[in-house]
């Protein structure tokens, strides 16, 4: 289940309301089971979900949510959970493309308007949510994928920006962000920099050094930043290692050298 | 009466789900649709298949022309299974390619004489133990190919094939792609989902499968105009896989495409497209390279890398059991196997003191010939 993943990262303990965090998942990685864990968490508190998923469909994130043992479906349905499909938006866009006019044209236009539409969605899905429930957590999938997109790096980190004032804006929110960065890359390495610099943690992922392993799939860095609470007040800008293995129905976390076959 | 009444309402789970699609099975880790490649040891590497709905990169190997010969096994093997296909290229003449598709091998030519094997005894201590396969035998599922024959050319003229060899003249005007190549490719794809409904919120009395094939995307043929920035060409790239991304997952559609990534000058969008794909692998041929005359790789014809496989609708992807590949090509099969070395039969020079005429045994004795002690 998500719960090691939980522990490790420090978020059973802790009250996420009003932080960010960053999941930085490195080239030769998938970083997409920290977001599905983080989710889980979410609705076993009792919270709410607003996904913004721009790599993966919604139908990815409810099939593994049906093995961590919750049904996205049935909650977006009881107004738990709102989506927004960047994919689906797109089709539609290219379907609509002799067409014009339609707002949520993502294709076509300005990328300014682009990031506007996408934040005006944003902000009137979580105003909807947070009228039923309470504390919700924002979780965009990918936002390196808006450069890809052909949008601007510094329309990316305004976009960013401006759904931190959301934090502040509308009480009971916190934000998730995933970014994928890979080496030379200029631009993705500055979005994940600009995104770690205001971020309350850090999770960093990446693929083993050496190659991979069929007992460890990946390691995985926790760094604490601003963090209230006396429980994991210690742990302040602490850097902790962890490596992994990602399995079918949960992720088990343990410290290098420590795999179970190891021992 | 209650009693009946108690026992209806146990129903059994409704078996499956997913329709069945010619050509097409359910993984058994995941129940994800598969389909083949067209390669079984290809599909073997990857997991299974490639799922439906992921878009598979192939980088090329230096003169691509073993990943031409892949994207032949992959449209070979949806016409064999009744798919439909749409063939795009900008590189080579689309028409010609399909006309050179490869035959299936019939069951019957490809019967091995496993006799021969039978008569040999192994030593009873070795007889537990597993028979080590570094390729998958079993071809129920995919077919090879023949490649001295090609494809009857009615069932060619049966088959639903889309071509694509350049612009076909859909209004770009405002998109925000600067070569109007991609865009129109995009559409075409798209309207292609629309007319033959494979897409996942239409119902078709019948559901098929579409797989497109395409060749050398981002080759310097690709771009029209040369005043176009390389910046611009680059950007453009990306935003046409993160499209074509989202119009494959949204339908029952599988895609194939071939990078010439040899001669793209910077990585980083290399390393871009690879994570706009769900699965990404590399040819790495030898010819031409000092490789070819190295006797650990004479039983080869390149090396196989796997960069990224797909995790779709999972938390993890599948875990090959090696990552040291190779492939070689054979006139009825292209195989992808875990690299071994060769076994060391002739005399080389490196085991010279092994074929040194060996003493009496029992005697430990020491070569006095040989110049290093170890």
């Amino acid at each position: 289940m998500a719960s090691s993943v939980c522990s490790a990262l420090g978020t059973d303990k802790e009250n996420l309301v009003g932080k960010l965090i960053a999941v930085e998942e490195n080239h030769g990685s998938n970083g997409n089971f920290v977001l599905n864990c983080l989710i889980a968490e979410q609705i076993q508190k009792g919270g709410g979900v607003c996904l913004v998923a721009l790599h993966n469909s919604f139908g990815h994130y409810h099939n593994i949510g049906t093995k961590l043992g919750y049904n996205l479906r049935q909650l977006q349905e009881k107004g738990r959970v709102e989506s927004i499909e960047i994919l689906k938006l797109l089709n539609g866009s290219l379907n609509t493309a002799h067409e014009d006019g339609s707002e949520q044209n993502i294709l076509f236009g300005s990328e300014e308007d682009t990031v506007r539409n996408i934040f005006h969605l944003i902000e009137e899905k979580i105003k909807k949510i947070l009228q039923n429930i309470k504390p919700v957590s924002l979780v965009i999938d990918d936002l390196s994928d808006l450069l890809c997109l052909g949008i601007p790096l510094k329309e990316v980190l305004s976009l960013l920006q401006y759904c931190r004032t959301l934090l502040d804006s509308q009480p009971g929110l916190s934000l998730v962000v995933l970014t994928h960065v890979a080496e030379g890359d200029e631009q993705q390495n500055l979005l994940t920099a600009g995104l770690c610099h205001v971020a309350d943690m850090t999770v960093s992922i990446c693929g083993l050094k050496t190659g991979q392993s069929s007992d460890v799939s990946g390691a995985m860095k926790v760094i604490h930043r601003r963090w209230d609470e006396s429980a994991v007040a210690h742990e302040w800008n602490r850097q902790n290692l962890y490596h992994f293995k990602l399995l079918d129905r949960q992720v088990k976390v343990f410290a290098p050298g420590t795999a179970s076959s190891f021992t | 009466m209650n009693m009946a009444v108690q026992q209806t309402s146990f129903q059994k789970k409704s078996k499956s789900r997913v329709p069945y699609i010619p050509g097409s099975k359910q993984s058994i880790q995941n129940a994800q649709l598969l389909v083949s490649s067209g390669v079984p040891s290809f599909d073997h590497a990857i997991g299974g298949g490639i799922p439906v709905g992921t878009v598979v990169l192939i980088e090329e190997d230096k003169y691509g022309t073993y990943a031409k010969l892949l994207l032949k096994y992959f449209l070979a093997e949806g016409i064999v299974s009744g798919h439909s296909l749409i063939v795009a290229s900008q590189d080579s003449d689309c028409e010609n390619l399909v006309r050179e598709l490869p035959a299936p091998v019939q069951l019957d030519d490809s019967v091995r004489t496993s006799d021969s094997d039978d008569k040999m005894t192994i030593a009873w201590r070795y007889q537990n133990m597993r028979v080590v396969q570094s390729s998958p035998t079993s071809t129920s599922f995919g077919h090879n190919y023949d490649l001295t024959k090609s494809l009857d050319a009615e069932i060619l003229k049966a088959a639903d094939v889309c071509y694509w060899t350049g612009c076909t003249g859909y209004g770009q005007s405002e998109s925000r792609f600067t070569n109007p190549a991609y865009y129109d490719l995009l559409c075409t794809i798209h309207n292609k989902i629309e007319e033959g409904q494979f897409g996942v919120a239409a119902s078709p009395e019948k559901r098929n499968i579409l797989r497109t094939a395409v060749h050398s995307v981002g080759s310097p043929l690709w771009t029209e105009e040369t005043h176009v920035s390389s910046y611009q060409q680059k950007s453009d790239l990306a935003l046409f896989f993160y499209c074509l991304r989202s119009l494959i997952r949204s339908a029952y559609a599988v895609c194939v495409l071939t990078l010439p990534s040899h001669l793209f000058q910077e990585t980083s969008i290399i390393k871009r497209l690879e994570h706009l794909c769900d699965a990404s692998v590399r040819l790495e041929s030898f010819a031409g390279s000092e490789k070819e005359t190295n006797p650990v790789y004479k039983d080869y014809h390149g090396l196989f890398h796997i960069n990224q496989l797909p995790a779709i609708n999972t938390l993890m992807s599948h875990v090959p059991e090696s990552f040291d590949l190779a492939f070689k090509l054979r006139r009825k099969r292209f195989l992808i196997e875990k690299l071994h070395l060769p076994p060391e039969l002739q005399e080389t020079t490196q085991r010279e003191q092994d074929d040194l005429p060996s003493l009496a045994s029992g005697i430990c004795g020491v070569q006095t010939r040989s110049i290093l002690d170890f």
